[in-house]
This record gives structure tokens, C-alpha cells and sequence, in this order.
């Protein structure tokens, strides 16, 4: 069983719409945020102001940001690592790839999705 | 509060004067004097306290060169700064890059430095960042580093208090916040460490990811001179901001440990 799941990350996307960060990090800036676990993915469509949950199809119209590795990598996340997708980058424990400036545009609402991720493991 | 020119740069700094021993802070990557906003207070019962905005930060000006990239660069302003005031021996503490400005000043001018105090700094870094890093930083280095500041506090810190840490990034030029990464990320004093006999302190929050307790501890058993470590509970990254009354604790039991040492400074 992969370390991310829909079920888990349809709760971590009702987190980040109620966020303020994301919510002003988002206001003008589209990007698709696409993670990947293992062999599976799942993208949140960073548009027109909103954040959603989208199923993951290809080609993007929009810049896409990966952030990849094996459920492994991603398991710290999920028990609330200090410092989250941040510190995951800084400590290259996920790989981060894809558009560099829509990457650190949307730094913030990357960090929230990592904090939203933890947020809704604890849920479970 | 007053200004001074130090090789053709204005300098911000704030002096309470008194006749105690004078103490300089200086302020860690992307931050000013008022990262010193809980502390000089106390600080300034037992010292004469001296705080600066470095070269392009808070209120100084940014040299006509552009943003300083290197931290022995940073401490030759320090050291002119106060010679420039007629101080001729002082303790220097300084927060996380400052702490590698303290080791280069105790190792330039020992003869001037009665004791370092590193705050969440060390002799060298973790060695987390690379040129891929800094590239995709410079693209936004404020929001980057305000997440920085965010993240590295300890989750123990009161949410009201990290959005004042979180805040403090914004008021520094985005190529001024880029470099000081470049300054320390370059940061490795490990060899050069051990001829160190001025006095060494450091005080760490154990809940600092960026510059674990670990880098801050073994700074002090690399020094040739006395040490002491004292790691502060509950504290992240910047403990004499998310808890000064623990800070102001574990620097008055580092100042005692370190007694005769440190005979001519009063108590707080």
C-alpha cells in the first residue's frame, strides 16, 4: 500500500481550501503540483485562485511541479515530520522537479500541501 | 539611534551605554537588531549592549558592491565598527551566520575577543545546500526563506510569536536574504577551530533542524579554549526569540560555567 492514497489527499485538499496562506499564495498564479509515490500520482490544479484535487492526466496545460519518491520518503511526512515538504527539500529526502519558477512562486502553498498531507494522517 | 561609516557604509546600530563590558550581537541571515527585541533589556543589566544591522540589512546600507557573500567579509565590519566606537575588547554574540562571524572574529583578533556566543551557530554547516539550491532560491528567496523561518521554529513556540520571526524576513532585500545563504552555506572553520583559546559559548534550541544542537556541540569541543554547550528546551532556531526567559537562563549558566574565565564580567 502506497504512503499516499486519494482518500487521504481529498482530506488534505478540504485543509488547504480553508488555509489563508494558500489562499493568498494562490491568488495569482496557476500551477499544477503533481505528487508522486511509488508508481502512482495525483496532481492539485492550482487555478484562477482555487486549489483542487484533479485526477492526474497528461499533457499539463499549465506548469507542473513533481515532487517525487517512494512511499518510504513520504511516510515522515505523514507522522508530522518537523519542517514538512520544506525540510524534505532542503534535506533532498523528496525529489523536487518540473517548472522552477512556478516551484518557488507557489513555495508557500508547496509547504501547506506537505502540512495539509500530515494534518489529514492524523485524521486517519 | 545613531549611524556610523565603516569603509564607506553607513551603519545602523543601537548602543545602551553604560560602563559595563560591552557586548555586540549581531543578528542572523535575512534579520536586523530587532531579532534582539526580547533580549537587550536584560542583557543591558550586566553589559554595555551594542547591537548592528549588517551591510544591506535593516537600516544600514547596502555596500556600493552589492550584498556581501562572506562571512569573514561581515566580521571585518564588525571588528571596524567597534574599533571605529574606540572599544577595544568586547564579547560578541551572534545568532546562527553570526555564529560563524563570532569564530571569525575570535580567530582573526583573539587578542580583542573575550568570549564568542554562538546562538544557534557553529563552526561549520550541514552542508544541506548546493548550487541547484541556491539557483532555485534566488527565483524567490523571500517567500523561501519566510518558510525557512517558519519551519525551523519549534513546534512548542506560540503561532503569534512565529509570525513575528516569520516577518522579520520581509523587511530584508530579497538579493541581500540570497547572499547571506551563499555566506553561510560557504561556512567551514572546522580545521582553523582548534586555535581558537578566546572562550566559546553556544547556546542552541534542541529543536533546531536547520543547525542541529549537534554542529553548535562539537564547535565547542573542537575550540582549544574553555567551552561550554547548553542546549535550551521547548526552543527551535531562534530561542532568544520564541523563549528569552529560557534563553536568558541558559546564557547566565554559560557565563557561570565558564567563571574565571570570564572573571570581569558582571553578573546580569
Amino acid at each position: 500500500m502506497t504512503a499516499l492514497n486519494t482518500e487521504l489527499l481529498k482530506r488534505a485538499e478540504a485543509i488547504l481550501r480553508r488555509d489563508p496562506i494558500v489562499a493568498e499564495n494562490v491568488r495569482w498564479h496557476d500551477a499544477s503540483i503533481t505528487l508522486v509515490c511509488d508508481a502512482k500520482r495525483w496532481t492539485f490544479e492550482v487555478r484562477e485562485g482555487r486549489i483542487t484535487l484533479e485526477p492526474d492526466e497528461h499533457p499539463r496545460e499549465q506548469p507542473e511541479i513533481l515532487i517525487r519518491g517512494r512511499s518510504e520518503d513520504w511516510r515522515p511526512l505523514l507522522k508530522g515530520m518537523q519542517g514538512g515538504l520544506h525540510r524534505a527539500f532542503r534535506h533532498k529526502l523528496l525529489a523536487f522537479e518540473g517548472d522552477a519558477v512556478a516551484m518557488l512562486t507557489l513555495w508557500k502553498t508547496v509547504w501547506r500541501v506537505g502540512e495539509s498531507i500530515s494534518l489529514a494522517s492524523k485524521e486517519e | 539611534m545613531p549611524y556610523t561609516n565603516v569603509d564607506g557604509v553607513r551603519l545602523y546600530y543601537e548602543d545602551l551605554f553604560s560602563e559595563a563590558p560591552p557586548l555586540l550581537l549581531i543578528h542572523g541571515a535575512a534579520q536586523d537588531t530587532l531579532s534582539w527585541r526580547f533580549n537587550t533589556e536584560y542583557l543591558s543589566r550586566a553589559f554595555r549592549v551594542l547591537a548592528i544591522d549588517l551591510p544591506g540589512h535593516g537600516k544600514s546600507q547596502l555596500p556600493s558592491g552589492g550584498a556581501v557573500d562572506d562571512l569573514a567579509t561581515y566580521a571585518e565590519y564588525a571588528e571596524r565598527f567597534m574599533s571605529g566606537l574606540g572599544i577595544s575588547r568586547y564579547l560578541v554574540m551572534g545568532h546562527s551566520m553570526a555564529g560563524g562571524i563570532a569564530m571569525y572574529l575570535a580567530l582573526r583578533h583573539p587578542e580583542r575577543i573575550v568570549a564568542a556566543i554562538l546562538v544557534d551557530g557553529a563552526c561549520y554547516t550541514s552542508g544541506t545546500y548546493g548550487e541547484e539550491t541556491f539557483e532555485l532560491v534566488s527565483i524567490n528567496p523571500t517567500d523561501w526563506f519566510e518558510v525557512n523561518f517558519r519551519t525551523i521554529c519549534s513546534p512548542q513556540t506560540a503561532q503569534e510569536r512565529v509570525e513575528e520571526i516569520a516577518f522579520d524576513v520581509r523587511r530584508c532585500a530579497p538579493e541581500v536574504a540570497m547572499n547571506d545563504i551563499r555566506a553561510y552555506a560557504a561556512l567551514d572553520l572546522r580545521e582553523r577551530t582548534p586555535d581558537i583559546r578566546t572562550p566559546v559559548v553556544a547556546l542552541h534550541g534542541e529543536h533546531d533542524w536547520s543547525i542541529p544542537p549537534e554542529l553548535g556541540k562539537k564547535t565547542t569541543e573542537l575550540v582549544a579554549g574553555p567551552s561550554r554547550f547548553v542546549p535550551i528546551k521547548g526552543a527551535g532556531h531562534f530561542p532568544h526569540t520564541e523563549a528569552p526567559e529560557s534563553f536568558h537562563r541558559a546564557f547566565q549558566e554559560a557565563l557561570d560555567g565558564l567563571g574565571a574565565e570570564l572573571e570581569s564580567v558582571r553578573q546580569p
